[in-house]
């Protein structure tokens, strides 16, 4: 398979929605929650992700039952060394991949987990 | 000497240590039962086997048992009582994940199917510094890096 391409169409400030297992929220000590760098990782290097214009959250929800659902734009993920690009699975053509730039070394991709974690927002 | 005289004899020298640690580096390492929280963790830890295929809607396998072993291995043999309960969660490719917290101070663990310990830690709020998080694998006596990974979280090294 080539290489995934980052698709420029796809704007900095396009919000993108991804599923987290309740199982990948933590609380801090002032109870507030963020997810786990788990949840912005992938065996096969391709997070998935929505674009929120292009999809409705309760079809998500209904897809992710046991899941939050956390909200980060496009330009986040590329700030921490991504590319972000369309991948339109069984007729969805707002699911979009996050995968690391080419050339990123292993040891960065958990670290920058981590940062998007921290960005992204879980929504109510 | 029967069968059960001779098991008795090898665990005889490791028991003392447990109950009454050294006064050395590994002074805050007491007593298994001493320390409230493991007892829960080990279960938490061995009630993922429980998880069916695609937990996380997303594909990923079961979570592997020989993971499991070595978190709740992991687990029991850092049995400190000033270490807080940890995130214990399910990780994709059969892992499983461990999470401290101590004040500014992180470590994660992910415990994978092949034996290997991936290893974050997190020094500090502002995540973009590049010295604020180290990363790495533990492939031998995990155990034993593990624990001084944690006596770092906690600031006794």
């Amino acid at each position: 398979m080539s290489p995934r391409q980052n698709d420029p169409a796809i704007s900095d400030d396009t919000v993108l929605w991804r599923a987290i297992p309740n199982s990948h929220i933590c609380r801090g000590d002032d109870g507030t929650e963020r997810s786990e760098s788990w949840a912005f990782l992938s065996d096969d290097s391709e997070v998935s992700a929505w674009i929120a214009t292009e999809t409705d959250i309760q079809t998500l929800r209904a897809r992710f039952p046991n899941s939050r659902i956390a909200e980060f734009t496009a330009g986040e993920a590329r700030e921490y060394g991504n590319i972000v690009a369309r991948d339109p699975v069984e007729g969805d053509a707002s699911h979009v991949v996050i995968c690391p730039t080419s050339g990123k070394p292993a040891k960065r991709i958990r670290k920058d987990a981590r940062r998007l974690a921290s960005k992204a927002r879980l929504l109510p | 000497m029967g069968e059960k005289d001779m098991s008795y004899a090898v665990l005889e020298p490791i028991r003392p240590q447990l109950q009454k640690p050294a006064q050395s580096q590994w002074g805050r390492v007491t007593s298994l039962f001493a320390a409230p929280w493991v007892l829960e963790a080990l279960d938490r830890i061995a009630g993922l086997a429980r998880l069916p295929r695609n937990w996380d809607g997303y594909g990923s396998p079961q979570i592997d048992t020989r993971a499991i072993a070595a978190a709740r291995r992991f687990v029991a043999s850092v049995a400190f009582d000033s270490l807080p309960f940890p995130h214990i969660a399910p990780v994709l490719g059969g892992s499983v994940g461990l999470h401290w917290r101590c004040g500014d101070r992180e470590l994660e663990f992910t415990f994978q199917p092949d034996g290997a310990v991936e290893f974050l830690k997190v020094m500090g709020p502002d995540l973009d510094r590049e010295e604020s998080m180290e990363e790495g694998t533990l492939r031998r006596e995990t155990e034993t890096a593990g624990l001084k990974l944690l006596l770092w979280m906690v600031g006794t090294r």
